[in-house]
């Protein structure tokens, strides 16, 4: 059994097998080569036009850039904008709770009020005559009128101190 | 042609010239046939394969290292493709016809006054009726040891194998190729008795 198998191995080595026609074989792999070749044009075609492509590239480039920064300038200003109004916002808030805070009657109501005392003081009762456009007053209520107007007008200054002093720049804006 | 003749057509081929190239596909185009040849037992794809390995190499000589030598870094292309080749044709090569027994059992014809195409047709009906039930690995190592002449170390070098499996296929390939053997002898004694 050894033996056949070691003359089927010398006789498979005693001769190489070979191509029935060895010059035909290499022309047709040479022929696959330049096939190969051929088929790599049109990628030297394209790096032909690498001036193209750089310029397509560069164009991109800027554009994507442009876009991207003004993208950049629209967030910023729409952040200033909303910083703006938060500050508008938050002095409009606080004037609010100052004039809530300090409640200042105007002139006319404050003289209204100190005259509905007059009625109320005995003092002042028996003045009134029959013309509705005049009043009789004696000197004490008119002292006492006087001295109202008077607090009131020192309320009235130290209010608008107050007040320029905490909106200074909306203030400004107005005289502006 | 020696070593450095080789070499400077090696070197020339990598910068594109197809002179150089031919020449080196004369000198090793005969031995990539036969290693291929032994493998697929088909004219044809064994054909189509060398086409392949020279194009492959034509393609990669800018990168062939030369500390390696050309005829291992063919041997590793050609066996890849031939592997590649034996996987997806697996079901053609269960085809052996009968004749084949015939042949084993008469006179091996002698080499000197043979065609070419006869020697390769009995060559490939041998090799085919042998290796038909190996594996694709088995075919490989088979081919590399017992017909190339191949060490173990330049089996792994050629096909990444490790030593020890180099061993297992080719002792399995032996064992499948002993067994059919076996059976023609018992055919060939029963023969000879009834004679």
């Amino acid at each position: 059994m050894k033996e056949l198998y070691d003359e089927l191995i010398g006789f498979l080595k005693r001769k190489e097998p070979e191509s029935q026609s060895p010059e035909g074989l290499t022309d047709k792999i040479m022929h696959a080569i330049q096939k190969e070749d051929v088929r790599k044009l049109p990628y030297i075609s394209l790096m032909a036009n690498e001036k193209q492509w750089n310029l397509y590239r560069a164009v991109r480039v800027i554009t994507t850039t442009a876009a991207a920064m003004l993208i950049i300038f629209l967030i910023s200003e729409q952040w200033e904008m909303n910083r703006k109004l938060n500050r508008l916002q938050n002095e409009l808030i606080s004037s609010q709770l100052f004039e809530e805070h300090n409640k200042y009657p105007s002139r006319s109501e404050k003289i209204q009020q100190v005259l509905y005392e007059f009625t109320e003081d005995a003092a002042t009762v028996g003045l009134e005559t029959n013309s509705g456009e005049a009043i009789r007053i004696n000197r004490k209520s008119l002292n006492y009128l006087l001295n109202k107007i008077q607090e009131l007008e020192k309320e009235n200054i130290s209010y608008r101190t107050k007040l320029l002093q905490t909106n200074s720049d909306s203030i400004q804006f107005i005289q502006k | 042609m020696d070593q450095q003749q080789a070499d400077s057509l090696i070197i020339n081929s990598a910068s594109g010239d197809m002179v150089s190239f031919r020449k080196l596909v004369e000198m090793h185009q005969s031995f990539v046939f036969a290693i291929a040849f032994r493998m697929l037992c088909d004219e044809p794809d064994t054909e189509e394969v060398v086409q392949d390995t020279f194009v492959r190499v034509w393609k990669n000589l800018s990168r062939f290292n030369h500390e390696m030598r050309f005829s291992t870094w063919l041997y590793k292309i050609a066996v890849n493709l031939c592997y590649d080749k034996m996987r997806s044709r697996k079901l053609r090569l269960n085809h052996v016809p009968f004749s084949i027994e015939g042949l084993i059992l008469g006179n091996l014809p002698s080499q000197e006054n043979v065609e070419t195409t006869y020697i390769n047709r009995e060559q490939a009906e041998i090799i085919r009726y042998l290796t038909n039930t190996l594996s694709p690995q088995q075919r490989i190592v088979f081919s590399l040891s017992e017909l190339e002449e191949l060490s173990v170390e330049e089996i792994s070098e050629i096909t990444g194998m490790t030593p020890n499996k180099i061993k297992s296929n080719l002792y399995c390939a032996k064992q499948a190729i002993r067994k059919k053997l076996e059976k023609i002898e018992e055919r060939r004694t029963s023969y000879e008795r009834t004679l």
